[in-house]
């Protein structure tokens, strides 16, 4: 299957189709409509998610309930997943590993919780993630383990395995989680980047245009949030950056880092700069934080608009499957969130807060 | 049943303001009203000077929605089914103390929660004592089981105080002084210290030790039977917290239901100072009901109005169209399709011959038909049994649905003598596998597959004629006089096929050599061309426009006329083409068959090949069936313009 009619002409009708039903289900909007988190779980009810209904009705357990639907999503992925492959496979297994690395930094959290800061975690570990997800990680070696030395163990072999040997447990210790958090998702991205690179010339194209300016704009938020909010030193900054992208390697960034001007980031984004004109004046924290929420609404609003227009292009590429993923897993995130806000109580204004 | 849509007629009423109330519960009970916009009226020229009530209405009407959504929720959580609407006096219903029933649904969804979350805890103690018991049954070392004293006197009570929140099993009085206490090693980092300062002394007994991990599995698979029961028992009490108050929600459910309708039907009212006015469709055979209705609350001190449709210009008529509860299955067919113009035809029987006559052609067996036939009445059987089963693949529509297209299937297959893909019995009719296979003998009425393609091209023209009389009735009902003269599916296009279909048939039968003697066919043909040339100028004569001959417009459309209904012919032989594939599929197995030794191989193999061809030739059958009717009967005089009648009654 080498041309690129036959390796995603089945493809783009399944997800076409796929996609035209979520979008006429809407679950989201009438969850979000709902006055009450019992009213949502109605709504569940009737939906393609009935059984996660069930199983509410089973355990009374909302997080449980979010747990699956991770599953649902992950399952999801590796269905199309198995459509796909060569490059395009790897590709899509890569993305994957977005929610393990998500799954271990939820660990690693509740791991420092209890043993470096001796809290009390409840009943969290039940919601961890243990089934496989890409590669082989001992989750419950890792749920298990009770010193950092035991962690290090247990991701011996792993592809996660020289990052966190790379970490003692003093460096953890003093400096927090926040270095290997940012470390695993430079991980991530690395392996993303080198593997989209491998791609055909049409695929690679539309990858690293949507990836690369995803990238930019996650290090404008964390130059932004660690430089001007929190004032965090140079060579740090550096540390946590994500490399790749466009931004990385440009002088913007070093002009940036001695001005300590947010400004000079945001230039290129028009749209964002004339949102965010003015507002760098002062150094409120809410204020940034305002900020910080703006630029995350307009990054998940550019990735929407880059994933429509992949829609509305050419068919046959890994365009529809990469918008599929997208969409279906903000979809998810979505609901989630919303489900979470319902059972806490939130306004619809404060869960919108949070999904953008 | 009727032939035509039913008829309506336009109800106008002006009551008093202080009894619109009660008379919007009256329409309710009478439940035939599908209420208009009184915006659509110019309300200025009435002189009408709405006085915001519509809007009040709405909040009302919002109001009690939300309170609605907030009991079918919790009616959802409990498992108990919502109380029924039919069958219930609509007077007989209490009035609705808003504020009462809101307490009441918060009081009960503040209960129901409050247990979700005692469940939600029990269930958490048992994930954790189900990973404690998959550690102790694997021997994992991620488990922790010490058994020992302590040189202190401990209480138990003040064991649980010291290791509170933290998730353990402890056995008190194993042997002796010693105890078993058992938790997961990554909780160690805890409970080791509190054991330490408690004075725990370990047991260095290894046969102690062994029996410690018996005991404990056992006590862990009695904790897992408790606290599973514990979660049963908080969802079975959300159960209870509803049942408890099943008698009281059930009658403010039907309160808020009649409430929610009558505020529903109140939005469609408009008000002056004193009065209020409201305008609905209303069948014909109604319209003395709901009159008696008005003048039931209202005396004298009202006016009733009727207009016939056929005077209510440009508001638009609903549509219903009445069939047997027997022909439901084909009324769905035409529903799903669109809806009929008002006064129309009722195509449903219609479809129902043709589409029930198609599928027989195409999947005739006695043998496959009695299949479909069973499932259609099990699975109809286990809806009407059970009402509250989701439908599945099959829904109950389409079991009613398989109950005719099995009989159909099975007529077919006795015509064709089919059974189970073999002749077991002489056809009626003629052989269609010997027609298919070339093994018919000369007396047979058909010989070849011609005479097969011959058969669905005249009934192709049957249906298509048919199609083409219902448009022509529905025309001259509409007194849509220039489209039944010159449109194409009107008499001139109409004329232009038949004689050109029968020309046509006789220039095959004198092999492509010789056209009909005489000059009757060229007149029968000849002048629908010339009026058809004629159609837009008749329009500009009716619009007093502009004289035009459009002579482009008018090589179009008898090219049209003349590729639409060609290929509108042919595609009926996809009637012919579908029931040779259901021959081959099947004399395919039976050849299979034939290879395999052993009347159980044989056997195995007629079976599979039986079921592969009712699944994908029954469906295929299916779609192309509803495709015909679809494309190439309903197409002739089927516009979809009409709008559904949807009155506001109880059962909505």
């Amino acid at each position: 299957m080498s041309n690129p009619v036959s390796r995603y002409g089945f493809l783009n009708a399944k997800l076409r189709a796929r996609l035209s039903k979520q979008e006429e289900e809407n679950l989201a909007e009438k969850l979000l409509k709902t006055s009450s988190f019992i009213e949502a779980m109605h709504e569940i009810k009737n939906s393609r998610f009935a059984e996660l209904a069930d199983v509410y009705e089973k355990t009374g357990d909302v997080e449980l309930v979010e747990k699956m639907l991770v599953e649902d999503q992950i399952a999801r992925h590796k269905e199309i997943n198995n459509y796909l492959e060569s490059v395009p496979k790897e590709v899509a297994e890569i993305l994957l590993e977005k929610v393990e690395v998500d799954n271990l930094k939820n660990i690693l959290r509740l791991w420092a919780e209890s043993n470096l800061r001796h809290e009390d975690i409840g009943y969290r570990l039940n919601y961890i993630i243990k089934n496989k997800i890409v590669n082989d990680i001992p989750w419950n070696h890792l749920i298990n383990a009770s010193t950092w030395n035991s962690i290090q163990l247990a991701l011996s072999g792993t592809i996660y395995e020289e990052l966190f040997n790379s970490y003692p447990l003093e460096t953890i210790a003093t400096e927090g989680l926040m270095f290997l958090e940012m470390d695993l998702d430079n991980l991530f991205y690395s392996r993303l980047l080198t593997k989209v690179k491998k791609l055909d010339k049409y695929d690679r194209k539309i990858s690293l245009e949507i990836y690369e300016s995803d990238l930019d704009l996650k290090n404008i938020l964390i130059l932004i949030r660690y430089g001007w909010l929190y004032d965090m030193d140079k060579k740090n900054l550096r540390r946590i950056m994500i490399r790749g992208g466009h931004l990385y390697d440009n002088p913007i960034v070093e002009e940036y880092l001695k001005t300590r001007n947010p400004m000079i980031l945001i230039t290129k984004f028009h749209e964002l700069s004339d949102k965010l004109q003015n507002r760098f004046d002062t150094k409120n924290h809410n204020e940034i934080i305002k900020e910080c929420l703006i630029i995350e609404n307009y990054l998940a609003k550019e990735r929407k608009r880059q994933y429509k227009k992949m829609l509305r292009g050419y068919p046959f590429c890994i365009g529809i499957v990469l918008a599929y993923f997208f969409i279906y897993e903000s979809g998810i995130k979505r609901i989630r969130v919303i489900l979470n806000g319902k059972h806490y109580g939130w306004s619809e204004e404060q869960i919108m807060g949070v999904i953008g | 049943m009727s032939l035509f849509t039913r008829p309506m007629k336009l109800l106008t009423s002006v009551v008093l303001e202080s009894q619109a109330d009660e008379i919007a519960q009256k329409l309710l009970t009478c439940g035939v009203i599908d209420f208009i916009e009184m915006k659509s009226f110019d309300l200025e020229k009435l002189k009408l000077h709405s006085l915001g009530v519509e809007k009040r209405n709405e909040k009302k009407l919002n109001d009690l929605e939300l309170l609605s959504k907030q009991m079918v929720a919790i009616y959802s959580q409990s498992g108990r089914p919502l109380p029924e609407h039919k069958n219930f006096d609509i007077n007989t219903v209490d009035p609705l103390d808003f504020s009462a029933c809101q307490t009441l649904l918060n009081t009960i969804q503040n209960k129901i929660l409050s247990s979700r979350s005692s469940q939600r805890e029990a269930n958490n103690k048992l994930i954790v004592y189900k990973e404690m018991h998959t550690y102790c049954e694997t021997g994992s070392k991620y488990l922790e089981i010490r058994v020992g004293k302590f040189d202190n006197d401990i209480t138990d009570d003040y064991l649980k105080q010291q290791l509170a929140n933290l998730r353990y099993i402890y056995i008190p009085k194993f042997t002796g002084d010693n105890v078993i206490l058992t938790y997961l090693r990554r909780d160690g980092g805890k409970i080791n210290p509190t054991l330490d300062s408690m004075g725990w002394i370990e047991t260095d007994n290894t046969e102690l030790q062994k029996k410690a991990i018996e005991k404990t599995q056992k006590e862990i698979e009695l904790r897992m039977d408790e606290q599973q029961k514990l979660v049963d028992d908080f969802s079975k009490s959300v159960s209870d917290i509803v049942n408890k108050n099943g008698e009281k929600l059930d009658s403010y459910y039907r309160s808020l239901l009649v409430n929610r309708l009558c505020s529903k039907i109140k939005t469609y009212f408009t008000h002056t100072k004193n009065t209020s006015i409201f305008s609905g469709w209303v069948p014909v055979e109604s319209t003395s009901l709901v009159e008696k209705a008005i003048i039931d609350v209202c005396g004298d001190q009202c006016i009733v109005e009727w207009t016939d449709a056929s005077d209510a210009e440009d508001i638009p008529v609903p549509v219903e169209i009445v069939s047997p509860k027997a022909l439901k299955p084909f009324q769905r067919i035409v529903e799903n399709y669109s809806t009929p113009e008002y006064g129309t035809v009722n195509p449903t029987p219609f479809v129902m011959v043709a589409y029930i006559t198609m599928f027989a052609l195409m999947f005739a067996d006695v043998g496959q038909g009695f299949i479909l036939l069973l499932i259609g009445l099990f699975m109809g059987r286990s809806y009407k049994k059970n009402p509250l089963k989701k439908p599945g693949l099959i829904t109950p529509n389409l079991c009613d649905l398989l109950i005719y297209l099995g009989i159909a299937s099975m007529v077919g297959g006795a015509m064709f003598g089919s059974y189970f893909g073999y002749s077991l019995l002489p056809p009626l009719w003629f052989n269609y596998h010997g027609v298919v296979m070339g093994t018919v003998g000369e007396s047979s009425l058909i010989q070849d597959v011609y005479g097969l393609l011959g058969i669905t091209i005249w009934y192709g023209l049957i249906v298509i004629c048919v199609g083409l009389g219902i448009n022509w009735i529905n025309l001259y009902r509409k007194k849509r006089w220039v489209q039944l003269i010159f449109d194409r599916y009107g008499i001139s296009g109409s004329m232009i096929y038949i004689v050109g279909f029968f020309t046509a048939r006789y220039f095959v039968l004198s092999g492509y050599k010789n056209l009909p003697p005489g000059n009757l066919w060229k007149w029968l043909i000849g002048i629908p061309v010339i009026l058809l040339a004629f159609k837009e100028p008749f329009k500009c004569l009716i619009k007093k426009e502009k004289f035009k001959i459009d002579l482009m417009e008018w090589v179009i459309d008898l090219l049209e006329i003349f590729s639409g209904y060609l290929s509108n012919t042919l595609s009926f032989m996809r009637v012919a083409g579908l029931g040779i594939a259901h021959v081959s599929l099947m004399v395919a197995f039976e050849d299979m068959s034939l290879m395999v030794p052993g009347i159980v191989g044989k056997l195995l193999i007629m079976i599979i090949g039986n079921l592969l061809v009712i699944a994908l030739e029954g469906l295929s059958a299916g779609i192309q069936a509803l495709r015909l009717n679809y494309y190439e009967f309903f197409t002739k005089f089927f516009t979809g313009k009409g709008v559904a009648y949807k009155p506001v009654n109880i059962e909505m």
